[in-house]
This record gives structure tokens, C-alpha cells and sequence, in this order.
């Protein structure tokens, strides 16, 4: 059986998703799988992932997604002839291919890649947002957690992303022989990763600690990494507080450390963390952080941290209670391996494999072919929906009539400040008004 | 696509220099082809870095790769090529830029392309990249073939063209037999002209598959300039010239009615925005010598063009900043950012002293004023289209020249869109022509008595406040056309909303016939019906008007449509306007063979104009050397004189041209879902000249041929449709609405 798979990424560079393409990619072209790649990006040529030799990218705008940009996608993605076509990200371009392959026999799965929050907050639209989750054969989410938005649940499959297959789960742990470190593995974004937090809660404790250290690696963000270079420096932890630059070496990072501190407040799907507990090192994270919460249980495998997400005085509780306890800390580094067996990297290519299967047995009796009422009704609304469709011509025409009816109400022509200097003297309101602000009351 | 034996060999030939960085990427997208039967030939000249060792390492991998490296000091990219082209065992041949990279689909959709029109070569669309972000470039789309090839280069229509670069492209093999590009800078835009000298016919593919990288380019991106290679520049820049104004190229032009390539001045400009400040100022003893190579490129140019070529060239150069007086003032180079604060301010302040930003907050308050400012009913105001300034609506127009030369009525032409006094007309008693959107134009609206238009004011600025007192002046509505289509308030009220407002302002409406003029009180004046009358339209007096009494510019454009239509005989094809999200029923391209081929046989030619409102979004072109591009006529009127015949669908010009007896077609193969969307006001089959509807091409075509082949009789049917549309058959309309309007009350 060969199955032609194509993936639809809005960007393509070297992120989260891409990597996830790249392990499908690599993984299951010895199963009889082909691939091609569609992208709206403009792409750097030393900023990708080099795929198989049977994967080809095609690199094609369709921005406006407008009726004719439609039929575009849509004439292209029928040359290209895939058996099942796969969109993966998590803003409104999601919509994209499953709008143009209406009435097409080729399944779509919907592959939704960061928290429900932000899902949604990039589609603006929610109802829009449901429809094109409705209309597709198969939804994909990386937590089960994340499914309870999703309806029905009987088409949504949850498969997560692998943790780094050069980790040996099997290899027996030695904390006691570490040095005492706290690792930090993000990039210094202060809004979703929030060293900051860490930095502050470090602080709190380490007048108690002075034999612990904390050591943070990660790329530097809107000038993150500045800013907590000067945070360090002013709380006067410089010689406790390495603030480092992005490694390569992340698996060699964990071997050195006893604690992973993972502070994020908003995660899709935290592969660090994932990375770490395999390579049995425990994490402290906050409770509320959707993503986090499913994969680290406390007690069990970590702490979780309850409370705000800016909250660093409780994110160093937290964290001393795993400083102080050594007995603690190793069982749950014993623990942490086993409770992320299901995120292997056969396990994820297996989950991947039998989506596609279930997927190219559903080609011609697919949604978009022959949608049902309900569907029928959610497609119109896709279709009605012209956010990006209406022309400029039409807009502006749209725009003169409406100043048209404007000017058509004899009120609009007295000028504002004149009508404004009237409403001063309407009763009970512009007089009242300035009374009350002359005299001071309230 | 998996390519077999049988599909042939293609030869992509890649010029490589110091691009270690993107020549694996560029090499990659090539060798990753779904076309398979490809071989690459990279020719590696002057490389002073790693690039030839990155692709040694690639051919290892794949024996399609071959590499070739000329050493140090060899020369340019023109050599390059050539030197891949001989070397090249393909069929065809197509070339990549090594900082570029292709589409996975590029060769295989250009071959397919290639094979199914038989063509000697197809171009794809460019997508130009910039640093952070890219743009997609449209070049039509279509097919061109015979003598227009060669001339089609950068055109500024918006239909199918070509681009002077050599990449983009699948050739023929045997176009490139004893030809070869120069050692020079611009070697393919001065290439590319010669080269279609050759080629018959050209396809150009609509589709984005070729991926331009101008974040790397130095010679058109931004990458830097480099000092020493100036005066090069500016020497391979003027040796790009010659091929485009050859004898040939310029006939060719003429006959088409096409102005010369963007191409000729657009290198030079590019170039000179290149050259920036810090240049000059790091090397004094270099401006002088610039300055000096500019003008004496400028001074070259002129001798090399024609009057009228170098006119057109001279008004597109854009003066060098070095040359500019405010230059030499500031002492120090500004930094990007100053120079953006302070080209804002200049903009800002210019919009502060215009007075078309008073004009247009004034508009808005004259309504009271339309109250009580006197009338003269000896000022006349005729509105006008916004495309072209010298053009009056056909109506407003009939009526201007009936009463021109009348000194006692005082004629304003309000001209909308770009106002340029050189071009307006000249001749007239008592005529001013104003800029819609000015003081004067405002006063004369006030003022003005009469007032003729030929569409709906609701929208139009300058009219949608004044104009609403009915009974201060008389206001004529001459419709721009004879109805079909719902029109005014027939409409769905959603879609136009203003005609309620519109209708009551009229104080006449003309009409054609007894039939028309019920269809026009229902459109217009259901509540005051005596305000329709049957007078004809005045533009039907341009029709029938001996030539030697048509206005001048109407006799200089007859002279020009006569030069390039010759003694054959000329049917236009003019179809109504579409919305931007209605179906376009357009010809396909095998339709359009046909047709030519139609043409050809019976030695006529095939003249194609695009409604007004649809010239932005149309890209579909078909360029032979039976079709005639008739969109720069400003005057529909003037071309329903001269043609011999016309197709269209639902364009009510049809009328018109049964004024002179002439044959019409009616092609309409989506007139169910039309009536059922647009919505027309008569029964289908009543408005049609001719018995059968003409619902499919193959009906068209057997028409046609009846038309071309023998002489044209109206039948019965067709004298039936003109008798009931139009009752007069003169040039006395204008008159009869001027009497009209004297008897009616506003």
C-alpha cells in the first residue's frame, strides 16, 4: 500500500511543528508512505529541516484566502493528488485547506498543535472555529486533556509528540553523585516561558541554599535574555544564577542537573519537560498551566505548584520542598521514566500510522463529499464567511454608501464641537455635569 | 507524477558565483523535481568560496548533477549560460538562478503546458522574496502568438506578457542554434529580445513556480553595490537599448497600438535608487564622475530613440538623487530613520496646504447652502467617467456637442479622476473643464441650472449632498444604457441603496421607445411618470453624424483604429461587466484558437474590449495576429461606427449598433443562472436579434461564420427587436431631449 500524505504548515522554519513533520516524514517513508509539504512561508535556506528524498515542499502563497486563492489551492492540491491531506497548526489558516477541498473525495485531519486558549484566540471567530473543526474527517490534539472542547469525540484521536529518541529510558539513575543544580531549558520569553518567575522565586530561597545553583539555557527573546541578565544582577545572585545562551546539547544539560524547573504559563505541548522526566529528572511547574498539568503529577513524578501563574513565592515552596527532600527527589526521578512510556518514538509513529489508515480507508466517503445536514449547514458557514474575501472595489463601494446614508441624517452636518457645546446646555446632563465638577462632588 | 522513458529529456542550466550560502538550496529544489528525466548543469565560474565543493558533494549522490568550474577569472553570467546551453543534451532548456530556487512542480507543469498548446516555450509567475517578506507578481495569463511575441515585454496592460528575464522559462532547444548571450551585466534583458525574435508563440502560465530571491541579488536587490563597477553598469545598461527599438519592434508597437517595455527605463532607475548617499560621500572625486556618466548615458539615449520613444522614456526617468539640487545641503548622511521621519512631515505638511482636503470637508455642508444660491439656467454641468479626462459619459456628450458652440449657455465639464490640461477637448464656445473635487467645481454645481448625467449621483461626490432640491434645477437623467438588466429600483434595495434618494431628484428621463420608456418609470419615476419621454438617446447621434461633422479627437482615434485594422474586416467582442465574485463566462483557450483560426480563414480580425470596471481583475490575454486589443479606445461609441460586427452577452451596446444595421450576437451560455442572479427586465427570448439563443460555443461559432462569410441582412426578428427598442433612427436625439428638458418642470 502507498499512501500519498499531504501536510499543510502555515510556516516553515525550524519550530515545533516542522520538527513533528520531520519525525513523520523520517519515520514512516519505510512504511510505504509518501509526502508532500505545502506552505504559505518564504522560507531561509539554512533555516529548514532537510526531509527524505520522497517528501517535496511546495512553497506557494495563498494569502488573501480569497474565492480565487481558493480555487488556486484547490486546483494545486488536486495535481498534486494526495490520498489524505493533513493541516497542522493552530490559527485561521487552518480553515484554509478544508475550504478548498470541499466536495473533493480526499479525507483532512485537523491537526491542532497549542493550548484551547490560544486556539482560540487566533481564530477570533468561534463559530467559525467549530465549523472548521466539524467539517473535517479526523481532529488531532496532542493531550487528552484538550479533547472536552471537541465534538464529536469519536473522530478525535490524541497522540503526542515524541520525547528525543536518543534518551535511554531503560538506564539506571544516579542523582546522589550530581551537583546540586536547578535546570531551566526555554527561551527567555517573559510572557509564556517566564524566567522571570524562576529568577524571583530562586531568590526567595537561596539565602538557605547557598550550596544550590541555577543554571538557565535558552535563545534569546524580545530581549529576554537582557533583561534577566540585569534581574540577576540587581537581586545580586551572579554567583548562583548562570544565565546561558540556547544549547545543542539538551540531553547532556539534564545529566548535570538534579531539579528541572519548568515555569511556563501556557504550553501546547511541553517537550522539555516530556525530555526530562524520560531522562528521569523531576520537574517543578505550576499546576494551572495547561499542557503541563497532564504530563507532570504531583507528588508522583514532580510537583505541581498551585496557584497563580506569576506567583513565585509559592514556585519556591515548591521548589525547596524537592531541595530540601533528597529522599523524595529520587523516588520520583525513579518514577518519572515510567510515566512517560507512552510518548516514545515508535509509539508515536505507530498512532500516526493508524490515523493515516483510518483516514485513507475513509477517501470518497469523506465529510467534504458528502456532508450530512449538520455538516452541510457548518460548510455554508464556511463559505459565507468572507473575512478576507470582499475586494478592495467592493469594499470602498460598500464603504461610499454607507457614507452616503451617513450624510443622508441632517445631524451628521452640524459640526462635533458645535454639538457638543449644545449638550452642555441639555437638560439634566451637561450642566449637571460641570456643577458637579466645579464644586468637587463625587 | 512519476516520469517515464518516454516523457524527454530537460537540461536546467545554473550559472554559479560565490553563493555558498543558497546554491544547495537552489541545487536541491531542482534535482527534487516531479519531473524526473532532468539534468542540471551547474557552471561554476570566478568562486572564491566553498559553493563548488557543496555541489561536487550533491553530484556525488546524484549523476544528474553536472558540475563544471571555469577556474578563477572567468567571465560573467552570459558566458556561463552559453556555455551550459552547448553543452546541454535536452530537449528543452531552462535556466535557475543560483541564489533562486523552483517549485517541485516547476518543470513538470511548464512541460505539460508546453506539449498541450504547442507552444515554442512557456513562462511561469515570479514570486519575488524579500528579506521579511515576499510579494507575488502576476504576468497574465494566456497565449501569444505571431508577430507580438517578440514586443509583449513588460507591458503595462495588466494582460498576458513577458518578462525580460531568461529564468521562469522552458525553451525549445533549437531557439537557442547560433545565438549567445553577451559578457555583460543585464546580458538577459538584453538577451531575451533578441531570442523571442525566433519564438512563434509563447504560453504565459499564471502560477507561481519560481521563487526570486532579492534578498540576495546585488545588481536589482538590495544587496551593495559595488563602487568600481559603475560606469559598467551604466554601459550594459545602455546596451540593452538597442534590440528593443529595433525597426521591426517599433513597427510592431505601432501597429498594436503597445508603448515601448517598463524594461528600457526601469534598470536604469533601479539602479540609480541603488546608489545611496554614503557612497558619494565617502569618494568626492566620484560624484563628479557619476554625474558626468549619467548625463552622458541620458545625453547617448537620446540620440539612440525616436522623438516620441525618448518622450516616453525622458517621463519615466526618475532623477538620480546625486542630481537633485536639496542633495549637497545636508552634510551628513541621515540615517534611515531620519530620512523616513522627514519624508513623512514633507508628505503631512503637502496634504495640510492641498485644498482638496478643505474641498472635501466643505462638500459635506453645501447642502444648506444648495438652498439658497442662486441658478443661472444658462450653466450647463456635464458629468463625466472617471477613466479617462477627456472623456465625457457617450450621453452628456451627445448633448455637449449639440450645443458647444452656443455662446450663450455656459458648458462645465466636470471631469473626474486625473485631471491633465493638455489632453482635454479643445474645441467649443464657452466651455471649462474643472477637476470634480476642487472650489470651482463646487461653485459651478451650486450655480449651475441644468445639469445631464448618465449614472446614479447618490455615491458621486460633489452631487450626493447638493442636487437633492428637484425643484431649484433641472436635473436629466440620460441613462448610460438602453435597459436589460434590472436597473434603479427594480433592484434588490439591499444591494443599492440609494436609489430612492436618487429617483426623486430627476427632473427628465429619456427613453428609446414606447416598451423602454414603461421600463424606465418603473426603474426611476414610478411616482411621476410624465418625467420619462421617448426622445432616443443622444449618443446615438455620434453613430449617425457624417464624419467630416464628428468632433476632432473622434476623427483622430477613427484614423488610428483604420491604421491598424487595415482593409480587413472587424468584429468586436465586448461583454457586459461581472462582479468580483460572479462567474466570468470567458472564452477558454482552445475556444480562442478556434476563433482565431476562424478569423484567420476568412481574413478578418477579432477585437477584444474589457468593461471598464473589470480591466483591474482581468488578466486573461490572447494576443495573435488576428486579434486586435481595443482597450486604450476611450470611446465605445466610435468603435460601434467602424467595426463590422459584435459579440457580446448582456451589454446593452448591442442597441447601439443596430442603429446601423450592422450583425450582432448574442452569446450566452449561463443566461438561467444570469436571470436568475442579475435579474433582467424582459423575457429572455424577447430582447434577442436573432431566432435562436446562442447558449453554446459551437452555436457561436456556425454563427459566425454565417456573419464573416456573407453579406449581413437583417431578418425579420432583428427589425422586430429595433422597432420595439428604439422608435428613432437619426441624429436629432440630442435636439429632441434639449426640447424636453426646456418644456419640463423641475
Amino acid at each position: 500500500m502507498s499512501v500519498h500524505v499531504l501536510i499543510y504548515t502555515h510556516h516553515w522554519t525550524v519550530g515545533g511543528i516542522e520538527k513533528v513533520i520531520h519525525n513523520i516524514t523520517q519515520g514512516l517513508e519505510s512504511r510505504g508512505y509518501t509526502f508532500s509539504i505545502l506552505t504559505n512561508d518564504v522560507p531561509s535556506p539554512e533555516r529548514q529541516f532537510r526531509l527524505g528524498k520522497n517528501a517535496r515542499v511546495y512553497f506557494r502563497d495563498f494569502k488573501p484566502f480569497d474565492v480565487t486563492n481558493a480555487e488556486r489551492m484547490k486546483s494545486l492540491i488536486l495535481r498534486i493528488n494526495p490520498d489524505i491531506a493533513v493541516v497542522m497548526g493552530s490559527n485561521r489558516s487552518n480553515l484554509w485547506v478544508p475550504r478548498a477541498l470541499a466536495g473533493t473525495p480526499v479525507p483532512v485531519i485537523m491537526s491542532e498543535h497549542n493550548t484551547q486558549i490560544l486556539v482560540a484566540k487566533n481564530f477570533i471567530n468561534p463559530e467559525i472555529y467549530r465549523a472548521a473543526r466539524a467539517i473535517v474527517d479526523f481532529n488531532h490534539v496532542l493531550l487528552p486533556n484538550y479533547m472536552s472542547t471537541f465534538s464529536p469525540p469519536s473522530k478525535t484521536r490524541v497522540i503526542g509528540n515524541p520525547f528525543n529518541s536518543n534518551i535511554n529510558v531503560e538506564q539506571k539513575i544516579d542523582l546522589s553523585t550530581r551537583e546540586n543544580t536547578v535546570l531551566c531549558l526555554a527561551r527567555y520569553d517573559y510572557i509564556q516561558k517566564q524566567p522571570q518567575v524562576l529568577v524571583k522565586a530562586f531568590a526567595e530561597i537561596v539565602s538557605r541554599h547557598p550550596d544550590w545553583k541555577l543554571s538557565l539555557f535558552g535563545g534569546n527573546w524580545k530581549r529576554g535574555q537582557n533583561n534577566i541578565q540585569a534581574l540577576v544582577k540587581r537581586l545580586n545572585l551572579e554567583g548562583q544564577v548562570e544565565v546561558n545562551d540556547h544549547t545543542d546539547d539538551v540531553i547532556g544539560e539534564m545529566q548535570k542537573a538534579k531539579i528541572l524547573a519548568f515555569p511556563s504559563a501556557y504550553e501546547g505541548f511541553p517537550l522539555v519537560a516530556v525530555d526530562a522526566l524520560a531522562s528521569g529528572l523531576p520537574v517543578v511547574a505550576f499546576s494551572e498551566c495547561e499542557g503541563v498539568n497532564h504530563l507532570v503529577r504531583n507528588g508522583e513524578n514532580g510537583v505541581l505548584v498551585h496557584g497563580d501563574v506569576k506567583d513565585y513565592k509559592a514556585f519556591a515552596n515548591g521548589l525547596e520542598q524537592l531541595m530540601l527532600d533528597e529522599d523524595f527527589r529520587l523516588q520520583l526521578a525513579e518514577n518519572a521514566p515510567a510515566s512517560v512510556a507512552d510518548y516514545s518514538h515508535d509509539i508515536f509513529l505507530d498512532n500516526w500510522d493508524s490515523l493515516f489508515k483510518e483516514a485513507y480507508a475513509k477517501k470518497g466517503r469523506n465529510i467534504l463529499a458528502n456532508p450530512n445536514a449538520i455538516e452541510r449547514h457548518y460548510l455554508e458557514l464556511l463559505f459565507d464567511y468572507r473575512m478576507e474575501d470582499i475586494s478592495t472595489k467592493e469594499l470602498s463601494l460598500a464603504r461610499e454608501a454607507e457614507r452616503a446614508k451617513k450624510y443622508a441624517n441632517a445631524r451628521e452636518w452640524v459640526p462635533l464641537f458645535v454639538r457638543k457645546f449644545l449638550n452642555v446646555f441639555s437638560p439634566g446632563h451637561g450642566l449637571k455635569r460641570i456643577a458637579k465638577k466645579l464644586l468637587g462632588v463625587r | 507524477m512519476n516520469s517515464k522513458p518516454t516523457f524527454p529529456l530537460i537540461s536546467v542550466v545554473m550559472p554559479v558565483h560565490n553563493t555558498e550560502e543558497q546554491v544547495a538550496n537552489a541545487a536541491q529544489s531542482v534535482l527534487a523535481q516531479t519531473y524526473e528525466n532532468l539534468e542540471l548543469i551547474c557552471i561554476v565560474n570566478d568562486s572564491s568560496d566553498s559553493s563548488e565543493e557543496i555541489l561536487l558533494e550533491l553530484s556525488a549522490n546524484d549523476s544528474r548533477l553536472v558540475v563544471i568550474s571555469n577556474g578563477k577569472g572567468a567571465a560573467g553570467a552570459g558566458p556561463a549560460r552559453n556555455q551550459g546551453v552547448a553543452l546541454a543534451k535536452g530537449e528543452f532548456i531552462s535556466f535557475v538562478d543560483d541564489d533562486d530556487y523552483v517549485e517541485a512542480d516547476f518543470l513538470s507543469r511548464l512541460y505539460k503546458t508546453l506539449i498541450e498548446h504547442n507552444v515554442d516555450m512557456v513562462q511561469c509567475a515570479i514570486r519575488y522574496i524579500f528579506k521579511t517578506k515576499s510579494k507575488n507578481k502576476s504576468y497574465g495569463s494566456g497565449i501569444i502568438r505571431g508577430e507580438q511575441v517578440s514586443v509583449r515585454i513588460d507591458m503595462s496592460d495588466g494582460f498576458a506578457r513577458l518578462y525580460p528575464m531568461v529564468c521562469g522559462k522552458l525553451y525549445k532547444k533549437e531557439l537557442f542554434d547560433d545565438i549567445e548571450m553577451k559578457a555583460m551585466t543585464f546580458e538577459d534583458i538584453e538577451f531575451t529580445p533578441r531570442l523571442l525574435e525566433r519564438v512563434e508563440s509563447a504560453f504565459i502560465l499564471d502560477e507561481q513556480l519560481y521563487n526570486y530571491n532579492k534578498r540576495y541579488s546585488t545588481v536589482t536587490g538590495w544587496g551593495e553595490l559595488k563602487r568600481s563597477q559603475i560606469s559598467e553598469y551604466l554601459d550594459s545598461i545602455f546596451q540593452t537599448l538597442p534590440p528593443y527599438y529595433t525597426e521591426s519592434a517599433c513597427a510592431i508597437r505601432a501597429k498594436y497600438g503597445l508603448k515601448p517595455p517598463t524594461t528600457v527605463f526601469a534598470n536604469i532607475n533601479n539602479f540609480t535608487r541603488g546608489l545611496n548617499r554614503v557612497i558619494f560621500q565617502k569618494s568626492p572625486e566620484f560624484q563628479s564622475e557619476f554625474k558626468l556618466k549619467y548625463v552622458d548615458f541620458v545625453r547617448r539615449v537620446e540620440d539612440l530613440l525616436s522623438e516620441e520613444d525618448w518622450q516616453f522614456f525622458s517621463s519615466n526617468l526618475v532623477e538620480p538623487l546625486v542630481l537633485r539640487k536639496d542633495f549637497w545641503i545636508q552634510k551628513k548622511a541621515p540615517t534611515r530613520f531620519f530620512l523616513k521621519r522627514i519624508t513623512a512631515a514633507k508628505s503631512k505638511l503637502a496634504k495640510a496646504f492641498s485644498s482638496k482636503i478643505y474641498v472635501r470637508w466643505l462638500e459635506p455642508y453645501l447642502y444648506w447652502v444648495d438652498f439658497i444660491f442662486p441658478k443661472s439656467p444658462n450653466i450647463w454641468l456635464f458629468s463625466s467617467w472617471a477613466y479617462y479626462p477627456q472623456h465625457t459619459l457617450d450621453n452628456p456628450r451627445g448633448i455637449f456637442e449639440a450645443v458647444k458652440d452656443d455662446p450663450n449657455i455656459k458648458k462645465i465639464v466636470a471631469v473626474h479622476g486625473k485631471f491633465d490640461e493638455n489632453i482635454l477637448i479643445k474645441d467649443g464656445n464657452n466651455v471649462v473643464f474643472v477637476p470634480v473635487v476642487s472650489f470651482r467645481s463646487l461653485y459651478y454645481i451650486l450655480r449651475a441650472g441644468v445639469f445631464f448625467t448618465g449614472n446614479a449621483l447618490s455615491p458621486k461626490f460633489g452631487y450626493r449632498n447638493m442636487m437633492k432640491h428637484p425643484k431649484r434645477r433641472k436635473l436629466v437623467q440620460l441613462w448610460h444604457a438602453i435597459t436589460l438588466k434590472k436597473i434603479g429600483l427594480t433592484l434588490d434595495h439591499n444591494l443599492e441603496l440609494y436609489w430612492h434618494d436618487d429617483a426623486n431628484r430627476y427632473a427628465l428621463i429619456t427613453s428609446t421607445s414606447d416598451l423602454d420608456r414603461q421600463t424606465m418609470i418603473e426603474s426611476f419615476s414610478p411616482k411621476r411618470p410624465d418625467a420619462v419621454v421617448v426622445t432616443g438617446v443622444p449618443r446615438h447621434d455620434l453613430l449617425h453624424m457624417p464624419e467630416e461633422k464628428l468632433p476632432v479627437d473622434y476623427r483622430e482615434q477613427i484614423v488610428n483604429l483604420r491604421a491598424r485594422k487595415g482593409s480587413k474586416k472587424l468584429f468586436l467582442y465586448a461583454p457586459t461587466w461581472r462582479g468580483p465574485l460572479d462567474d466570468k463566462s470567458e472564452f477558454t483557450i482552445p475556444q480562442l484558437e478556434k476563433l482565431d483560426a476562424l478569423f484567420e480563414s476568412y481574413n478578418a480580425l477579432f477585437g477584444q474590449r474589457i468593461h471598464l470596471n473589470n480591466r483591474k481583475t482581468t488578466k486573461r490575454g490572447f494576443f495573435t495576429n488576428n486579434v486586435l486589443d481595443l482597450n486604450s479606445f476611450p470611446e465605445t461609441t466610435l468603435l460601434l461606427r467602424e467595426v463590422d460586427g459584435l459579440i457580446t452577452d448582456y451589454s446593452s451596446i448591442y442597441f447601439d449598433i443596430m442603429q446601423r444595421d450592422k450583425p450582432v450576437v448574442l452569446y450566452q451560455p449561463d443566461i438561467e443562472s444570469y436571470e436568475y442572479t442579475r435579474g433582467l427586465a424582459y423575457k429572455s427570448g424577447s430582447f434577442r436579434p436573432h431566432e435562436e439563443t446562442i447558449d453554446s460555443f459551437e452555436k457561436l461559432y456556425a454563427m459566425l461564420e454565417m456573419a464573416l462569410s456573407g453579406n449581413f441582412e437583417p431578418d425579420q426578428k432583428y427589425k422586430d427587436v429595433k422597432s420595439k427598442f428604439m422608435t428613432f433612427c437619426d441624429d436629432k436625439n440630442a435636439l429632441r431631449v434639449i426640447a424636453a428638458m426646456r418644456k419640463s418642470k423641475p
